[in-house]
């Protein structure tokens, strides 16, 4: 491999590019930037476009919503616990003859 | 001086319980139905708050805050799983009421051995059913070991203090049965409601400003701590979800719910008591909030040191009364689920075991002989705890999916034409078996699934295959002896 070659994997590995976390995001940003600067020099019709929705973010779980202050999973749990005898009601109602 | 006042506090609060569990309860003739479920005559209240006492346990009150501490969002399962489990209940709680109302059904394992018409199966089953309860006492038994601890300031001999307490409530199940459970709990819902509005209200508040301030700072010392980790890893979302499924149906499958489940006065009572409860239970968010409260205030804690966070923060800001109130609170939870496990056990232990061997005795006596089992399985309980108690709390897992390994067979008995007893039994044993191995090589979680939930795959396999394979036996069998008659 050409030295040129190596050098540019280098610069290509050193950016912080974690995309499961928020804070990385401007490193992801300056990558992406790099890549499309990279692919322009080769003669190649690129543009970058970022993703509304980061699956990486998502399964990590950092940027999940916050509701009412509550972390989300538990805002969920105690929308169902307000739910479920409700729901049950009206199962055992509707079930009765 | 301190420690005196806690204890004082701690000791009046058992006491003033029992009393009262003794005085509700006097002027009942203590016949085999009374003692063990209540004679089948709790209204929707009352089998609320049983079910409420049964449930906000040691683990609930301690473990559920430990866990907030030292896994974060994880500990949200548990809230998952009770509410999953309540549908579970609403959804089979009333047949197999019925059908034990029918047959007369005491224990979980004569709903077996009568249904799938097998004592043997039913002494498997109660076996097991001790086993899972003896296991399950050692962790009220260690919640009562760090409350005590807690409220002594260091400076109490704590296995003795645990045996008084534990010994003073066995005398209580002995002459109040499952009634006498179900109206401490009035007590100790109210006392531990109370100890978990201060912990999970009053602490955040006092030190944070508010709950929901309190969440922005965890944000920021810990930002991963409120969210589930991905797909595979320990305590990620796959897990997340298997454990609140095995969990979900585990609940209805251990022997003292079966036994609730049983004491309803009617089916209606069961289905209102499923709709009732998840109010009850929204108050384990609190009991996160102290947990996660813990963890900015007295960041360090390791191993099982993390099951005493919230009561530390306590000890180390609140007067001695405070804390010999939420220890009191902390111990009544420990000690009536621990009644009603001991009750279980000794169900099982004089109808299906003893039962098994020596019917006719048992049927002249069962009140004597559930009696005197109530005090071998609380002796030998408490032995055990105290001489090896690690190994205990490590096997816990074998006992927590383990329970849950009985819910094919009680789902299965619900259909006409059901599998055999040998058949159950094979599936019982297999997923048992796969338990203690996971147990033993340390494996809890298989391809991110909680272990609980492969072994019932395994279970529902093994009764699947062994009923083909008998069905496949049985209709050679027949076409061999039409040949041999033709």
């Amino acid at each position: 491999m050409e030295p040129y070659d190596i050098n540019s994997l280098i610069e290509f590995l050193r950016f912080r590019s974690v995309s499961a976390d928020r804070q990385f995001k401007p490193h992801l940003e300056a990558c992406a930037d790099w890549l499309l600067h990279r692919f322009k020099k080769a003669g190649l019709d690129a543009e970058n476009h970022p993703t509304a929705v980061s699956f990486g973010i998502y399964f990590a779980n950092r940027d999940e919503p916050i509701l009412f202050g509550f972390p989300f999973l538990l805002s969920y749990l105690i929308f169902w616990a307000g739910m479920t005898p409700v729901c049950l009601w009206l199962a055992d109602r509707n079930a009765r003859p | 001086m301190n420690s005196t006042i806690a204890f004082a506090i701690v000791t009046a609060i058992v006491l003033g319980s029992m009393g009262f569990g003794v005085l509700a309860v006097r002027r009942i003739k203590m016949t085999p139905q009374e003692l063990v479920v209540g004679n089948r005559s709790f209204a929707t209240i009352l089998l609320c708050v049983l079910f409420a006492g049964e449930t906000v346990t040691s683990f609930t009150f301690l473990g559920a805050a430990g866990w907030a501490y030292s896994r974060g969002a994880p500990v949200f399962y548990i809230l998952a799983y009770f509410i999953a489990a309540l549908i579970v209940l609403f959804l089979l709680g009333p047949t197999i009421w019925r059908r034990a109302r029918e047959s007369n059904f005491l224990t979980n394992a004569d709903y077996f051995a009568s249904l799938y018409q097998s004592r043997l199966l039913g002494l498997l089953v109660a076996f097991c059913g001790v086993f899972f309860l003896v296991l399950y006492l050692s962790v009220q038994l260690t919640g009562i070991q760090i409350l005590l601890e807690i409220a002594g300031y260091g400076s109490v001999q704590v296995v003795s203090t645990g045996a008084i307490a534990f010994f003073l409530i066995v005398i209580f199940v002995f002459f109040s049965g499952l009634r006498g459970v179900a109206w401490v709990s009035v007590s100790k819902d109210v006392l531990v409601l109370a100890a978990i509005l201060f912990a999970g209200i009053v602490i955040p508040v006092h030190f944070f400003g508010s709950p929901v301030n309190l969440f922005a700072k965890l944000r920021e010392a810990h930002p991963d701590w409120l969210t589930l980790r991905s797909n595979l890893l320990p305590n990620g979302t796959v897990w997340f979800v298997s454990t609140v499924l095995v969990n979900a149906v585990g609940y209805v499958c251990w022997p003292h719910c079966v036994a609730a489940i049983y004491s309803a006065k009617s089916e209606a009572s069961i289905r209102r008591n499923a709709m009732l409860l998840p109010f009850y239970l929204v108050i384990l968010v609190l009991v996160f909030l102290a947990g996660f409260s813990a963890l900015l205030l007295t960041p360090g804690l390791k191993g099982d040191d993390v099951d005493q966070s919230f009561l530390r923060v306590v000890q180390a800001h609140y007067p001695a009364w405070v804390l010999g109130g939420v220890a009191g609170a902390g111990c009544l939870a420990a000690l009536v689920p621990g009644s009603a496990l001991i009750l279980a056990a000794g169900s099982l232990i004089a109808k299906n075991i003893v039962g098994t061997f020596s019917k006719s005795f048992v049927e002249r006596h069962q009140t004597a002989v559930t009696r005197v089992a109530i005090i071998a399985v609380a002796l030998f309980a408490f032995i055990s705890w105290a001489t090896a108690r690690s190994t205990l709390v490590s096997m816990l897992l074998v006992a927590t999916s383990g329970a849950a390994q009985f819910f094919p067979g009680i789902l299965l008995a619900f259909f006409d034409r059901r599998p055999s007893a040998s058949t159950i039994a094979a599936g019982l044993l297999v997923s048992l078996l796969f338990l203690c191995w996971t147990t033993a090589v340390k494996l809890p979680v298989i391809a991110g699934v909680n272990n609980g939930l492969v072994a019932m795959a395994l279970n529902f396999a093994v009764v699947g295959l062994v009923s083909l394979a008998g069905l496949t036996f049985r209709s050679r069998r027949k076409l061999t002896e039409r040949t041999c008659r033709r």
